[in-house]
């Protein structure tokens, strides 16, 4: 009886994919699919412009070009979750400069070894983060302005803490941003890292997927049992600590810690998460999505400087893609609205 | 007779989905009250986004005094909606929201107060109205409130008013009321399109009745050639289900058994209710009964702990229970369906699977928590097959879904956790009558299964046809204790209105 109940269900299951396959045809679904399209794109233009400019495709230009983005990545890990949920962080910038800043602190004038010096900068950024959740969810400030306030007190700090910014730093800590393992550096490794794990924990964990529901619909969220609260403020407390690492791993890099670090970065952020399908109206997006849109970025920026074009046009042309992707999104779900109505018209 | 104001003829148009009205055709007298009734989903509110000029038909076509009118001009024809949400500004005066859009300027277009508050006394005083101009709408009755969008709407010289569910958060008293007014703007010649889901009302108020089914066009009767018992026939469209809402379900009581859920002395934080105590044994169906803003949802919500309480105690099988919020209260198998499916039910841009797991992510997971996508389509695909739920498929959205298709993935979104105690807040508003027959006889069997529910509703009919017990609120406070064979209709409304109370318990 069991048996032949799962035959149907499995039969049933064909059918409706059958159904699917007339609906829509193969092509018409995959352009309808943010990180398929991303990918697509970044495929051509890598294989394209080697035929203009034979440096592009070297070791050292793909390099520079992953490492320049790890700290961007790692930013984009958390607002892609706040996103999610319909709510963003920007004071990441400011963050990822006060972890960097307060680790060489430690180590250039307190005389903390290099472990714990990493561990209070990463902790003051996710202080930071926590204090952040807590003013919005617990005080009940709009998180535009929770977080862009924050930014600018955070800035602040950094500006008065580090004055210039603090250089020289240990040859240990340096290691930590500048080894280089099977040919790539160790930033790079750290992100593919954490972008697996963190990648399968909000595809599939019951945690990380309570933020899809948070977003989608957040007083339905509350009902149906979700800590909502506590489910934002550790979002906020990790956009905090993964700007942290960001901050960590970026002045390890450089060998010193700037006060100008990241100036700028929480918007670069947001155009590439969302870019990588993430919305403001939250409930969307994912890290395969983000981390493509980091590297489109990145690449676009590349490929100008690779075409000879002048870095005041940058910027505009940053914007007008963006601008292009989202009405393509709208103008695709158009299509398909369109589409589905004359087909029960007949 | 008058002469045809508003023709529609052989009127088609599709969603995505849905062929929501199939050749339907529709006309309208100079001064007429013009009823269009039909279960959910029959095209209703399609046909008067058409008229309004908010959708443009697919096919058909719509001639205003005689004369064709394209598609793209329809929405200048001299059309007025109240619909059933408020679209008052709440903090804006009385003239204000009157005057809303187009207001009397003068020079360098400087807003004409006194002009303003004029027309309004003038306005309000023609339909005999003691309210004042100055006065913020937040301040109103619904009921007032109702009436001046029905002011604003006569004010911009409209010659048809859609009024759509006017009177479904009114009470009796203010319902007769509201039907005066319509009286006397019928009588300056304003033709009224009124939709209702209050049968009654429309045999009281109506000239002309057209009823919708499925978008088909069932046809188009003068009230005095039709009775209630026709006009159901034609909505429905059987008339076995008819019957079956009819018949009273037998009832015991059963007062051997312990109570399940004990209510003591509970009084809400902001006073939206004071010192109910009720208690429910398993397999019970209790009611309560109480008008819009009694109280009701804020009590099954607090039950919930999804709004606070200032005192009063829980007794879950005999126990004293501590619920701190909603998480803990599914856990001890407490559970609410909210009546806003909408708002605070579903999640309508996931999938119908994505919806119905959500009460219960821990339950699907396996290792580091890891959803696990097996079990998340066999619940679904149960919940789909146990309710009947019209889909191709666990992945559809829900919000493509027709309003008794997402009533009905609610109720499967929380009956797989198998509750002790159900609250169930308006589980058939807004909801075909078909749907509400199932979900009756749903509800029935969840508990002789041995769930005790709690029914919360403001259509008393539905509570004396379907439950055990009834308790009646008024204003937050407890009226009396009925058992539905030993009572009626007018006895509870006149309880849940304040009239008097019931004694003892």
């Amino acid at each position: 009886m069991k048996y032949s109940n799962a035959k149907k269900i499995n039969s049933e299951e064909k059918n409706i994919h059958i159904i699917k396959k007339n609906e829509e045809s193969i092509i018409f679904k995959f352009i309808s699919k943010r990180e398929i399209v991303l990918g697509t794109i970044i495929l051509l233009i890598v294989m394209i412009i080697p035929f203009y400019n034979k440096y592009f495709f070297t070791y050292s230009n793909l390099s520079v070009l992953l490492l320049g983005s790890t700290h961007y990545a790692f930013m984009a890990l958390g607002l892609c979750m706040l996103l999610i949920m319909g709510e963003i962080d920007l004071s990441v910038g400011s963050n990822m400069a006060l972890a960097g800043t307060v680790a060489a602190l430690c180590m250039k004038n307190y005389g903390i070894n290099i472990p714990f010096s990493i561990m209070f900068g990463l902790l003051s950024a996710t202080f930071i983060g926590l204090i952040n959740g807590f003013l919005i969810v617990k005080v009940g400030i709009n998180f535009l302005i929770a977080t862009l306030a924050m930014m600018g007190i955070v800035r602040g700090i950094v500006i008065v803490l580090a004055e210039a910014g603090i250089a020289f730093l240990p040859r240990g800590f340096n290691m930590l941003g500048q080894t280089v393992i099977f040919g790539i550096q160790s930033p790079v490794w750290v992100m593919f890292a954490v972008y697996i794990i963190l990648g399968i924990l909000l595809w599939k964990n019951k945690f990380f997927r309570q933020m899809y529901y948070i977003g989608g619909n957040l007083k339905a969220a509350r009902l149906v049992g979700i800590r909502t609260s506590k489910v934002r403020i550790i979002a906020y407390i990790m956009s905090g600590f993964f700007s942290g690492l960001a901050g960590i791993l970026s002045t390890a890099r450089f060998g010193s810690a700037f006060a100008t670090a990241g100036t700028g970065a929480e918007l670069t952020v947001i155009a590439a998460t969302v870019l990588g399908g993430c919305s403001l109206a939250g409930g969307q997006g994912n890290m395969l999505g983000t981390f493509l849109g980091i590297i489109f970025v990145a690449l676009l920026s590349n490929v100008l400087v690779m075409l000879n074009v002048s870095t005041y046009w940058h910027s505009p042309i940053n914007g007008v893609v963006l601008i292009g992707a989202i009405a393509f999104d709208i103008f695709m779900k158009n299509i398909r609205k369109e589409r589905e109505r004359k087909r029960v018209l007949k | 007779m008058k002469n045809l104001i508003l023709e529609m003829k052989k009127i088609t148009k599709a969603f995505p989905g849905v062929v929501a009205l199939n050749e339907v055709d529709f006309s309208l007298r100079a001064g007429e009250i013009h009823a269009i009734v039909g279960k959910n989903g029959a095209g209703k509110s399609t046909l008067i986004s058409i008229i309004s000029g908010l959708y443009f038909p697919d096919k058909g076509d719509v001639y205003f005094n005689g004369q064709k009118v394209k598609y793209s001009q329809l929405h200048l024809l001299p059309v007025a909606t109240v619909y059933q949400e408020s679209t008052l500004f709440p903090n804006l005066t009385v003239a204000d929201n009157i005057f809303s859009g187009d207001e009397p300027v003068k020079f360098l277009s400087v807003v004409n107060q006194k002009e303003k508050v004029k027309e309004t006394k003038k306005l309000l005083r023609l339909f005999k109205l003691n309210i004042s101009p100055l006065a913020p709408v937040i301040q109103l009755s619904p009921a007032e409130q109702k009436v001046l969008e029905i002011l604003r709407a006569v004010r911009k010289k409209c010659k048809i008013l859609i009024l759509d569910e006017p009177t479904a958060t009114l009470t009796l008293k203010e319902t007769s009321w509201l039907f005066k007014l319509l009286e006397s703007i019928k009588n300056i010649n304003i033709s009224i399109i009124y939709i209702s889901h209050r049968l009654e009302e429309i045999f009281n108020i109506a000239d002309k009745v057209t009823v919708l089914r499925n978008g088909e066009f069932q046809g188009c009767k003068y009230i005095n050639e039709i009775d209630m018992y026709k006009l159901i026939t034609m909505i429905v469209g059987k008339e076995i289900e008819l019957r079956e809402i009819k018949k009273k379900l037998p009832v015991k009581l059963k007062l051997d058994k312990k109570p399940r859920l004990e209510i003591k002395e509970f009084t809400h934080y902001y006073n939206k209710f004071k010192q109910i105590t009720f208690s429910i044994t398993p397999g019970e169906i209790l009611g309560i009964a109480g008008l819009v803003g009694a109280g009701k949802t804020e009590l099954a919500k607090s039950i919930f702990a999804a709004e606070k309480v200032e005192h009063g105690d829980i007794l879950l099988d005999g126990n004293p229970v501590q619920i701190k919020n909603p998480e803990e209260a599914i856990k001890k198998g407490i559970v609410y369906i909210t009546e806003n499916r909408k708002e605070e039910g579903l999640f309508l841009g996931m999938t119908i699977s994505e919806n119905i797991v959500s009460t219960t992510l821990s339950g699907i997971s396996g290792n580091f928590g890891l959803i696990i996508n097996k079990n998340v389509n066999k619940l679904a695909q149960k919940m789909i097959d146990r309710f009947n739920i019209i889909t191709h498929g666990g992945d559809q959205i829900t919000n493509t879904l027709s309003g008794g298709n997402q009533q009905k993935v609610l109720l499967g979104m929380w009956l797989h956790l198998k509750p002790k105690v159900l609250l169930v807040d308006e589980p058939t508003i807004g909801i075909d009558v078909e749907t509400k027959t199932e979900i009756y006889k749903l509800l029935r069997s969840i508990a002789k299964s041995g769930t005790s529910i709690v029914f919360i509703s403001s259509e008393i009919k539905e509570l004396l046809d379907n439950t055990d017990r009834i308790i009646a609120i008024h204003n937050g406070r407890f009226m009396g204790n009925f058992i539905p064979n030993e009572t009626d209709e007018k006895e509870i409304l006149e309880c849940i209105s304040g009239i008097f109370k019931k004694a003892g318990n």
